[in-house]
């Protein structure tokens, strides 16, 4: 049931992107040309998809106040707080990334579907990155079991 | 091309200059529908509040935040815990273009300014940056903002900027 609820979330997830045209790369950098404005190039139009996105999520989020999902005991929040350094390089490493091609993970995972080569490149890359990261951090923290698992259950 | 693609004429000749341009010569019938769709596309705020009630939905139903970073790491995590979840939403992820192509919806195919050894590169750096921060434009952006959280809105703040940054010297310093 949770799978099943899972991948209605993943569908209209997917749509969502798919409309907003947040999967088309030359779209998303136009966004982030924001100097263009000069010569009225830029194209704002993303920040539309962000603020409607974050006017539903935020105020349902805010009037509905979940205390636990219909689906399982709890919720499964994250537990980091801490505005740490990582924060700060993980996010710059990723806005770089993002802005030399104009992906980000979802759009780029959901692009799949069009088998375009350079798509393929990047989500196999993304994966390397990922897997690389998840290693480091396996072979650098204490060795326990849990902790490819936990670095996982973090914001998203 | 000038006309139709509002492409500068220095742009032009870059773009002349690039490998590229014989498959965009090749491709040139197609650039009248890709400028069709762009002319008759209208952006609709409810529509895109879509992603927003797909990140409630799931945290309503199922508890948890959709994060495409933290889902997709945790399929690819072979020790990994709740596969079956995240697996799933990967693939309604993926379905959402195969079903619109099957009605006849035109999905455009991604379109990148850059070559294939610049796409592994980035790749690679949101891979390692997103696991690194915990997050993305979906879990950070989306949904750490709407749960007002303050690393959430850090984080977004930092990509969105780097991302501007870059996307500022491509085009403007380095390309302009």
């Amino acid at each position: 049931m949770r799978a099943l609820a899972s991948l209605a979330c993943g569908f209209i997830f997917g749509w969502g992107l798919l409309i907003s045209g947040m999967v088309m790369p030359t779209k998303v950098l136009g966004f982030l040309d924001i100097f263009a404005i000069a010569n009225g190039g830029w194209d704002p139009s993303l920040a539309v998809v962000m603020a409607a996105a974050l006017a539903v999520s935020g105020l349902g989020y805010a009037l509905l106040r979940p205390s636990a999902p219909l689906l399982d005991a709890q919720l499964h929040l994250p537990t980091q707080t801490a505005i740490d350094r990582p924060l700060f390089v993980g996010s710059v490493l990723f806005g770089v990334g993002w802005g030399l091609v104009g992906l980000c993970p979802g759009p780029a995972i959901e692009n799949l579907a069009t088998l375009s080569t350079p798509v393929i490149v990047f989500v196999v890359a993304m994966a390397v990155g990922m897997i690389a990261h998840d290693l480091w951090q396996a072979r650098s923290a204490a060795p326990t079991p849990g902790a490819l698992a936990s670095a996982g259950a973090a914001d998203g | 091309m000038t006309e139709m693609g509002h492409v500068r004429p220095d742009q032009l000749q870059l773009l002349r200059a690039l490998p590229s341009w014989k498959g965009r010569v090749a491709a040139a019938h197609t650039v009248a529908r890709e400028v069709r769709a762009d002319d008759e596309y209208r952006l609709d705020a409810a529509r895109c509040a879509r992603v927003g009630l797909s990140a409630l939905l799931l945290l309503l139903l199922n508890g948890r935040i959709a994060g495409v970073t933290g889902i997709f790491a945790g399929v690819l995590d072979p020790a990994g815990t709740d596969r079956a979840w995240r697996a799933t939403f990967i693939a309604g992820l993926i379905a959402a273009p195969l079903s619109a192509m099957l009605i006849g919806y035109a999905v455009p195919v991604p379109q990148m300014p850059a070559n294939l050894i610049t796409i592994a590169f980035a790749g690679v750096l949101v891979g390692f940056g997103t696991r690194l921060s915990n997050g993305c434009t979906s879990g950070h952006g989306i949904c750490g903002i709407a749960r007002l959280s303050p690393r959430s809105i850090v984080a977004t703040g930092v990509f969105m900027i780097a991302a501007i940054a870059v996307v500022a010297v491509t085009r403007h310093v380095v390309g302009g």
